[in-house]
This record gives structure tokens, sequence and C-alpha cells, in this order.
């Protein structure tokens, strides 16, 4: 990739830790505190500066995060959802997680279509999976599931149906089997 | 002759681009022969070309993530293996290296040195596959044969190794269920060099054949920057020029002791695809070469307490799947099963890019752009 005008090289790879120290450099207030866990920087963004945030981690030459690798959500039940959204940067070597907490009943975000098409699908998935919807998205339509399926089938109130329908006998989940078994 | 026809007529015979076409919508799957497994696509043609191709997927959803909350994580290991059939072993490493993590538990060297000789010995069979489906959709039925003979030799080696052929369920956290069989190494070795024997053979049936190149070379090219934006990983985003790959980008088990090249390719179109696939069996089977060489004696897996109940906590792991990048996302509350456990898989990502490939193609160029595009629909829907 060619040379932009950053400060490093445009192939430079970097420790995390000095590029959790870009990161919060370049991204000031709008990321909480970032935090290194398994050589990946981890950062909390509130829902509404994600799309900013995203943006700079992109197009800033030094940061060069332009690899989308997957955004994901977490039922948390009465504490509310999560959003994950993970990051990478091939030209420093640099995992970087995003961690976007949606307040209890809050169950909207921006869509980050607008900085990486690649969103596309993973907000798809993501909103008929735990209902959330993704502000701006061109075509939040159901990706797996049928277009009349009623229902969000990866939140925890959503029981697996083949457990419910009929009881199964004895312990059949891990750690039922209390004492004993192969649990 | 109405004005109109003699209109329409003229235009045609002179070329000058005037005549009216009318788009039509055809429909392609779920069940196609073209399309591996159940993919469907949508395709707005114009004539010979295409407009607009959509994927539509969700035919072969199981819903994996929600039935791994189910389950604890030695049994998860049997439901990962399905996603992307082709590869079971590198499906289920990652899995184990989440667990690793959080439990800090340590792996003896001699199960992470067979952990990366059945990887890659896996690699190698999902390559001959792909080797060989890709020639068959483009009319050519000799290749699945040549691959389907050097597959037979590493396929019998991992049965003696796992006792499957598919869906192997062998990687635990810890390292693997048991340890290898007598003569294993000698089977392995013995199917690597045939395989290296054979390549050129691949090489030259299709890659020096003028009418491949004429299917594929500069059809359904993939600029590099594209790709990363669509998380495009494994051997297409290499044949478009982008020498990532996490054994080396990010190195697990042990790769980084292991001497292998990274193959890429220079325009991203079809044939770029098929050759990374062909040169990177050539890099696999250094590795397993190297590996089966030195492997050193130990034990098979590691101290592992009878029951798993991980710390709470969140790890992201990820390992060079044949496709691409295969990563998991574990959320543990402190339980025996994962809070959540999200999966990334390779295909999902690659094949959210095919509209961007599909626009402008024409319907022949179709076959050859999907069959390069080396996906499995259980790892696209899970």
């Amino acid at each position: 990739m060619e040379q932009r005008g950053g400060s490093l090289k445009s192939s430079e790879r970097v420790e995390p830790e000095a590029y959790s120290w870009l990161v919060s450099l370049k991204l000031g207030d709008l990321i909480g505190q970032t935090e290194i866990r398994y050589g990946q920087v981890w950062a909390t963004v509130e829902p509404a500066r994600l799309p900013e945030v995203v943006r700079i981690l992109k197009e800033d030459p030094d940061l060069d995060c332009g690899y989308f690798t997957f955004l994901c959500a977490i039922d948390w039940q009465d504490k509310g959802f999560e959003v994950v959204v993970v990051l990478c940067s091939i030209s420093r070597g640099v995992t970087v997680g995003l961690k976007v907490p949606l307040a209890p009943g809050v169950t909207s975000l921006p869509s980050l279509t607008g900085v990486f098409r690649g969103a596309n699908w993973h907000e798809r998935e993501a909103a008929e999976m735990f209902g959330i919807t993704f502000e701006n998205h061109p075509n939040l339509t159901k990706l797996y599931l049928a277009e009349d399926f009623v229902g969000h089938p990866m939140l925890k109130s959503f029981k697996l149906a083949s457990r419910t329908y009929k009881p199964w006998p004895g312990a059949k989940d891990p750690g039922e089997a209390a004492g004993g078994g192969r649990g | 002759m109405s004005t109109e026809t003699e209109h329409l007529q003229e235009a045609h015979l002179s070329g000058a681009g005037t005549l009216r076409t009318e788009e039509m919508i055809l429909n392609i799957g779920p069940q196609h022969p073209a399309t591996h497994g159940v993919l469907r696509l949508v395709v707005t043609l114009d004539g010979e070309r295409v407009v607009e191709g959509t994927p539509v997927v969700g035919y072969m959803h199981r819903g994996h993530e929600k039935l791994l909350e189910q389950r604890d994580f030695r049994q998860i290991t049997n439901l990962l293996s399905r996603m992307d059939w082709l590869s079971g072993i590198n499906n289920e490493i990652p899995a184990s290296i989440c667990v690793e993590k959080l439990m800090e538990i340590e792996v003896p060297r001699r199960a992470t040195y067979l952990r990366v000789i059945l990887a890659e010995i896996n690699r190698i069979l999902n390559h001959l596959m792909f080797t060989g489906s890709f020639g068959l959709e483009l009319g050519a039925t000799t290749p699945v044969m040549y691959a389907f003979r050097e597959r037979e030799l590493l396929q019998s080696a991992m049965e003696m190794a796992t006792g499957g052929r598919m869906h192997f369920g062998f990687i635990r956290p810890g390292g693997l269920k048991e340890d290898i069989p007598k003569g294993f190494v000698d089977l392995a070795l013995k199917g690597i060099r045939q395989l290296i024997k054979a390549i050129p053979d691949y090489e030259n049936l299709l890659m020096g054949n003028e009418i491949f190149k004429q299917r594929t070379v500069g059809v359904g090219r993939l600029p590099a920057r594209l790709a990363l934006e669509y998380g495009v990983s494994g051997p297409i985003l290499r044949a478009s020029g982008v020498p990532y790959d996490i054994r080396k980008a990010d190195p697990y088990l042990n790769y980084s002791e292991f001497d292998f090249d990274i193959p890429v390719g220079d325009t991203g179109d079809s044939f770029d695809r098929y050759f990374v696939l062909i040169q990177e069996m050539k890099e696999s089977a250094k590795i397993v070469e190297q590996a089966l060489t030195g492997l050193p004696a130990g034990s098979h897996i590691g101290v592992v307490p009878k029951r798993l109940t991980l710390p709470p906590g969140e790890v992201w792991s990820r390992a060079e799947n044949p496709l691409g990048e295969l990563g998991y996302y574990l959320v543990s509350d402190g339980d025996a099963k994962p809070y959540r456990m999200k999966v990334r898989t390779p295909s999902f990502s690659n094949i959210s890019v095919v509209p961007h490939l599909l626009r402008g193609a024409y319907v022949p160029d179709m076959v050859a752009i999907l069959g390069s595009m080396f996906f499995v629909v259980g790892d696209i829907d899970r």
C-alpha cells in the first residue's frame, strides 16, 4: 500500500502497546480506556460515536485499520445488548476490538456500512438474530431466516425448540448430572 | 414491416447500440450443479450480461451459534467440524485455542506438532477438492480424477489417525483426543511425496491450457482494497496481491518454526485464485514434511481438568482456515458452556463480495467466478 503522509512508514509493524497508545492519541475522548488482551487492542465506544471511530481507524494513515473482520452482538439480558466490532490492521500487524454497550431497552445504533461496505451482511445477521436496528443500513432485510419468521433466535429468552417440546429424560446438559456422569 | 421493427433491425445490423433489450431475472439454485451445496443466486440479465447478481443464503442455516450455547467445551468440537465440512481439523483448532487461552492450559509440543500436521494435511485435502471441482465447473473432467487420486492416500492417513474421513472431532482443549497410531508418519509422508510429484501435472493440465486461460484470465477481478473492506481472506485475498496469512501475520500453534512461503497473485482474477490454491499445496506439503520429520516425543494432551469450567472473560482467537480467516469470539460467564460464541467464517465474508464481481460479467463467466471463490455453504450459513 502506498505512503499516505503519516508519521509511520506504510508497512511498518508496531507492537500492540505502541498501537494502543496511538489509538488513544488519535481518538482522544471518542473512546474509553484502551486495554491489551492477548496481544489485541480493545476499547469501549459509545454507539453514536461508532461510525466516526471506525472511520478514523480505517482512514488514518498511521492506524491504517482497513480490514473488516466481523461484527456481532451479545444479549446481556437485563443489562442490554453489546455490539462487538473487530478490525485488523494488516500493515501494522494489530487487531483492534471495539465493544459497544447499548443501554437496557436500546435496540438501535448507526450502521457501519457507510465506512465498511463489508459490514452489510454482518449487520443483517445481528439484526435478525437479536432484533437490533442498524440505522441507515441500505437493506436491513433477513439474511438467513425466512421473511415471515417471528422472533429473534439468538436472544437468551428464545428457547431452543428441541429442548422445550418434549422433555429429555435424565441429565442431558453439562452440570445437570450432579456428582456423576460424564459432565 | 412496422417502422419500429425496421428501426430495430437496422440498429441491430449496424450495431449502433440502440437495440431495445429487456432485463430478465434468473433464479439459480438453491440446488444447482454450478453452485456447491445450497447457495442460491438471483441474477438480473441483460442478454448475456449480468446486470446484478445477488447470493441468497440461509438454506443450510443450522443455528450453530445457538447450539454452541447449549453444549460444553468438549461437545462443541463436534459441532464445529460440521461448519466447513472440508476442513474439520482447521475448524476445531481455534476453538480449543480459545479455551486454552482462558484456562491457561499448556499444550505439549508433540500435540502442537500433530495439530500442525493434521491441519496442513486437511488444508491439502480441501485444496485438492477445489482443484478438481473448479476444473469440473469449467467443463474439464480430468483434474478431479487426478485430485481424488492424490486425496486418497492423505485421506487414509487422516482416517488412520482420527477414525474419521470428514468430521474428525479429534482436537481437544489441551491437545488431541489420542496419539497417532504406528504407521501414520510413513503413510502421511508417502501421501505428501506423491502429491509433490503430481502437482506439476495439475499445473500443466489447467494453468497451461489455452481454454482454461481464456475462461479465467481477467475474469472476476477482485481489487485488493475492495477485498479488505469486505474482510475477504485466504487464497482469494492473496490472489489479489495481499500477502496476508494468519500463520505468518499472527502465528498460532508453532507455525513460526517452519519454513514456508505465502504465494500471492497479481491481478486478483479467477486464474490467480486458482494459481494461489495450487501453490499453497506445495507450501503445506513443505510444512507437513518438516513437522513429520521433526515430530518430538511426549504426550498428546496437556493437563486438563475433568470438568472444563471457564473463568468469566472474553477471547478472540483466529486461525488460517484453508478458505481464509476463521475465528471464534468466545464469551464465558464462568459456566461449563459458552455464554456466547460468535463464529467468524471465511466463506461468509468471501461470498458477501460476490455481487461486485458478477456485475457486468457474462453468464458463462459467472460459473468461473463462483467456482474460483472457493466456498463451502456450511461455512457461509453455519
